[in-house]
This record gives structure tokens, C-alpha cells and sequence, in this order.
């Protein structure tokens, strides 16, 4: 009975284990297979923007015009020279990539006069330490290299630096 | 006549003999070391060093083997910290996953030597590695601070380690994480332009059915030991929704709750919650045979989000002040609620929780509406003297308790 215990414990660490590794797996899967496009960041409220060693980010296609929904949302984007943009969104998924289109999941926020604020969990970027306020005095020029898959989960890969 | 407390005469063969027979006496445990040292005294006799208290000398060892394992932690943590950086993300997941390892490993390994207390300690140094892991993973890949999915994973991943380990401290983390978890994914379910009544609601509901499970818990060998740190976390949602809905500023807020978009997940879990605290309140009132004590807990717990529904649902008020003064009759209830419990229980845990929610509640009150209705200083000398009331008559039911013949709270405890 005592040795029972002890296995069963033994796997229940095994599990903590695994947890971390696949949580980091799928992640790492993501950012290898994933698609690569550029995002411009915009301006955000300084006093918000740098908080300890992460830096708030926010987006061109944070802000949506003519939006009349709430909850989930998968953002049809477009390259546009360097920088890829919003061209539309659809609630559905398979709406959404129907033309071929790059699709990003995402999340309204806050929605208001039809336009609504998303976030697509790419809103925070931890740095090196110290090196927050040198990312912060560069807002508005910051881009940001995201990977985007084929559910429209995206992931932040690195910044491209002006 | 020699007086008990007065000095024996001196006789060296007698003492010599004494000093001999106290230290054999401690030696096969006839005596312990505070008695040997009393009757060593009481003759001035000198106190041979082989006297010691053996608790006091594993508690010194315990003491220093704690320090020196948190010297050695804080050292080795200041080591990987100030390389983290540097470090590739390979080496970086490697690293946590041997400390995960290796404290769990050292558990078992001090479980094996039967030192029980240190085995429990490295259990939960290593859930708390484990969770901070999983935030550092989280990290790595930059993923929002308020995702849920981080403390979530830290309480499903921490849960059967917790329960096989029989850890408190590790099933303590595993609520927060739910906790934390559960609130932001409230957030995104409901959060949308302006708070939703629905999430205080669908707290209120995972609270009472959290302070269920306790009692529910108690009935069972196995959940025994999770019974008091569950029942705290119950009281603790339910007072901290209580204590936040007690604000008149609250009930502007919350707005017509009916018209609100929202994510039908939030109102499925507030379901789900509400039934899981009715079933886990109605099987020990069932089992008990329907006692006055277990149904009157059972029906308090189903019928307070059931009021909190309807005040906040419902809004049967069109003005601030009739809302605040329910909604603090209701918190008024809910400490009177957890009184009556702990009198008839036994437990002297529930007036405890009844004491913190009265006193979180009064400077809550005092900070909300008092300055608006009074003259400052009356509010001072009003606030002061509830607080002193009321925290005098709820200390009066503790020490009663405490003194009773119920002592099932410290056999349930330990």
C-alpha cells in the first residue's frame, strides 16, 4: 500500500514534468511552423507601457474599425510592404481563411461607437533586465516579429529594432 | 521541617549518590530533563551536560538545517537568476524541471528516513518550484501576465501531488491557482465595457461551494486534512465578494445585468457552481439525518447567493442607499451565519472567519459611505466603537469555544 503511494506520487511529479514540457513544447512547436509576419506597434499610455521587466505592447490591429461584436474574433490580415494590417474579421474561423488569408485569434475587450479594443495575447514582452526603458523610448517605431498558426494562435518571436 | 521551596541540607555522600541516580533516572526516561533539572537544582547540585531536552535539540538542529537550506537555495537561485538571460531556452527548461525534480526527490528520500516534517517542507518548496516554472515557461514566451491558463496549470499540475503527499501548504497554492485562474477567465468571459454582476455572482456561487466541500471533506479520512485550509478559502471568496458588493459604488456599476453581452462559459460555471454547492451542502445534512445544524448550514449556503442574486440581478432598488444598507444586512447575516455554526460545531475557525469578515467589512463601511452621513468625528468615535463592540463580543464567543468541551477543530486540524 506504502509502495502504491509512492509510485502514484512519483507520477503525479512525472505529470508536473510533463506539464512544463509540453507547455514549453507546444510553444516552441509554434513558433518553428508558424507563419511569420510583421506588426507595428503603436504609442501606449507611458505610464502603463513599461512595468518591471515586461513591456506592454499595443498594436495597429489592436484598435478594429467597424466592429459590431464581442467575445473571440479571428482578424483577416494583410500584408502591406513590410507591416501586415487588418482587412476584415469574422467570428468563424473557416470564414475567415476562406480567401487564403492570414487569420489571428483574438479577444475583444472593450468595445465602444463600433470599434472595438482586441487583444491577442501578444500584448506583453519580457526583456533582458534593464534593458525596458532603452524598448520604451522606441514606441511607436517598435515592430514586432509575431508567429501566427493555423488556428490563428499567435506568439511573439522577437522585435525588429529600428 | 524543611519548606518545599527552601534549599535540602547539604550532605555530600547523599548528593553525590542523588546526582548519580537523576542522571540514570533520565537516562532510561524515568524522568524528563525539565524534572531532572528541578531536582538537581533543589539539592545546588551541578547539572551534568548529558541533560538536554531532546526536543529542544532537534529544534535547534532543525533550525540550523533550515537556514543553511535557505542559504543555500537563495544562493543558488541568485546564481541562476543573474544568468537567466543568458541562458538558452533548453538549458533554461532543463534547469527547472531538475529543481522540480530534485525537490521532490529530497522528499521522498527525507519521507524514506522518516523525518516527516522536512519531507512535507521540500513538498512544498517543490510545488512552489513547480509553479514558478510554469510562470518562467510563461515567460519565456511572452505570454500575458493575466492569462489564465498559467495559474491554472499550476493548480491542475500541483493538485495530485498536494492530495497523494497529504501537503496543506500545497493544496493552499492549488486553490490560489484556481482562484486566479477562475477570476481571469471570469474577466474575459464577462469583462466586456464595465463590470458584469454575473462575476461577483459566479464568485459567491465557487465560494460557498468551496465551503461545502469543506464540511463534505470532513466526512471523508482522506480529505480530512484539506477540510480547515478549504473552509478558509470558502469564507475568504465569499467575504471578499460580500465585502466588494457592500460598496455603494458597486450597484452603479453594475447596470442592467439582462441587456449585458457576455460568454455563455460564465454563466455555465455560475451554474455549475451554484449546483455543486447545493449537492456538496445537502450530503452531510443528508448523511446526518437532516440535523437542525448540517440543514441550517446546507440552506444558508444555498440561499445566500440566492439573496446576492436577486440584490444585484435582480436590482430591486432605484437608488444606491437601499442596496448598501441589504447588502450590508446581508454580510451582517453571513457573520452572524458563521457564529452560530462555529457555537454549535465546535469550530472555533468559523468565528474566526466570522471576526475577520465583520472587521474587514466595518473599515470598508467606514471608508465608503460613513463621511457622506456623518460629522467626522462622530464617524471616528461610531467606527471605533463598532469596531470595539463588535470585536469584543465575537473574541467572547472564541475564548467560549476555545474553553467548551468541543475541541473537534484542533483533533480536525492536526
Amino acid at each position: 500500500m506504502r509502495d502504491r503511494g509512492a509510485w502514484l506520487l512519483a507520477i503525479a511529479v512525472l505529470a508536473q514534468v510533463l506539464a512544463v514540457v509540453a507547455f514549453a513544447g507546444v510553444r516552441e512547436v509554434a513558433l518553428h511552423t508558424g507563419r511569420e509576419i510583421v506588426l507595428k506597434t503603436i504609442p501606449v499610455d507611458p505610464r502603463d507601457l513599461f512595468r518591471g521587466d515586461y513591456v506592454v505592447l499595443r498594436y495597429e490591429i489592436s484598435d478594429l474599425p467597424n466592429c459590431y461584436t464581442s467575445g473571440d474574433i479571428y482578424v483577416k490580415l494583410r500584408q502591406d510592404g513590410e507591416i501586415w494590417r487588418a482587412a476584415g474579421w469574422s467570428t468563424d474561423l473557416a470564414d475567415a481563411a476562406s480567401d487564403g488569408s492570414v487569420v489571428m485569434k483574438g479577444r475583444i475587450t472593450h468595445s465602444a461607437r463600433s470599434r472595438c479594443e482586441v487583444a491577442y495575447g501578444i500584448e506583453s514582452y519580457f526583456t533582458p533586465e534593464g534593458q525596458g526603458r532603452d524598448i520604451e523610448r522606441l514606441r511607436g517605431e517598435l515592430k514586432v516579429l509575431v508567429v501566427v498558426d493555423g488556428l490563428g494562435a499567435a506568439a511573439i518571436k522577437g522585435l525588429v529594432l529600428p | 521541617m524543611t519548606a518545599i521551596d527552601e534549599p535540602a541540607p547539604s550532605d555530600p555522600e547523599f548528593d553525590r549518590h542523588l546526582g548519580g541516580e537523576v542522571e540514570l533516572w533520565f537516562g532510561e526516561r524515568v524522568v524528563d530533563a525539565a524534572t531532572a533539572r528541578r531536582i538537581l537544582s533543589r539539592y545546588r547540585l551541578g547539572i551534568p551536560s548529558t541533560i538536554v531536552d531532546p526536543t529542544t535539540r532537534g529544534r535547534l538542529s532543525g533550525i540550523v538545517g533550515m537556514l543553511g537550506a535557505i542559504l543555500t537555495g537563495l544562493g543558488v537561485l541568485l546564481f541562476v537568476a543573474s544568468n537567466w538571460q543568458a541562458l538558452d531556452r533548453v538549458t533554461k527548461i532543463g534547469l527547472l524541471i531538475g529543481a522540480i525534480v530534485l525537490a521532490h526527490g529530497l522528499a521522498f528520500l527525507a519521507r524514506a528516513r522518516g523525518r516527516r516534517r522536512t519531507s512535507a517542507a521540500l513538498v512544498f518548496v517543490g510545488t512552489l518550484v513547480y509553479a514558478a516554472s510554469v510562470y518562467l515557461v510563461g515567460q519565456m514566451y511572452h505570454l500575458v501576465i493575466g492569462d489564465p491558463l498559467l495559474p491554472l496549470l499550476v493548480a491542475l499540475g500541483g493538485l495530485p501531488v498536494a492530495l497523494l503527499a497529504t501537503s496543506r501548504p500545497s493544496f493552499a497554492v492549488v486553490l490560489a491557482g484556481f482562484v486566479l485562474g477562475y477570476g481571469e477567465l471570469l474577466q474575459r468571459w464577462g469583462a466586456w465595457n464595465g463590470p458584469d454582476p454575473l462575476v461577483p455572482l459566479a464568485f459567491l456561487g465557487w465560494g460557498a461551494a468551496t465551503l461545502a466541500a469543506s464540511e463534505a471533506a470532513e466526512m471523508t479520512d482522506w480529505a480530512r486534512p484539506f477540510a480547515m485550509i478549504t473552509r478558509i478559502a470558502g469564507a475568504a471568496l465569499i467575504s471578499l465578494v460580500l465585502s466588494a458588493l457592500g460598496f455603494t459604488a458597486m450597484w452603479r456599476t453594475f447596470g442592467d445585468a439582462a441587456q449585458r453581452a457576455r460568454e455563455p462559459e460564465l454563466a455555465v460555471t455560475l451554474v455549475i457552481g451554484l449546483a455543486l454547492a447545493a449537492v456538496l451542502a445537502l450530503v452531510p445534512a443528508w448523511r446526518s439525518g437532516w440535523r437542525a445544524v448540517p440543514l441550517g448550514g446546507a440552506l444558508a449556503t444555498l440561499v445566500l447567493p440566492g439573496l446576492v442574486g436577486l440584490l444585484i440581478g435582480g436590482r430591486p432598488f432605484a437608488a444606491a442607499e437601499p442596496y448598501a444598507i441589504v447588502a450590508n444586512a446581508l454580510i451582517a447575516l453571513t457573520v452572524l451565519w458563521w457564529v452560530l455554526v462555529g457555537l454549535a460545531t465546535g469550530r472555533e475557525s468559523f468565528v474566526n472567519l466570522a471576526l475577520v469578515l465583520f472587521g474587514v467589512t466595518a473599515f470598508a463601511r467606514y471608508f465608503d459611505f460613513a463621511f457622506a452621513l456623518l460629522d467626522r468625528s462622530f464617524v471616528f468615535i461610531g467606527a471605533g466603537v463598532l469596531l470595539l463592540a463588535g470585536g469584543y463580543a465575537l473574541e467572547r464567543v472564541r475564548r467560549r469555544l476555545l474553553l467548551g468541551p468541543a475541541g473537534a477543530e484542533v483533533s480536525h486540524a492536526g
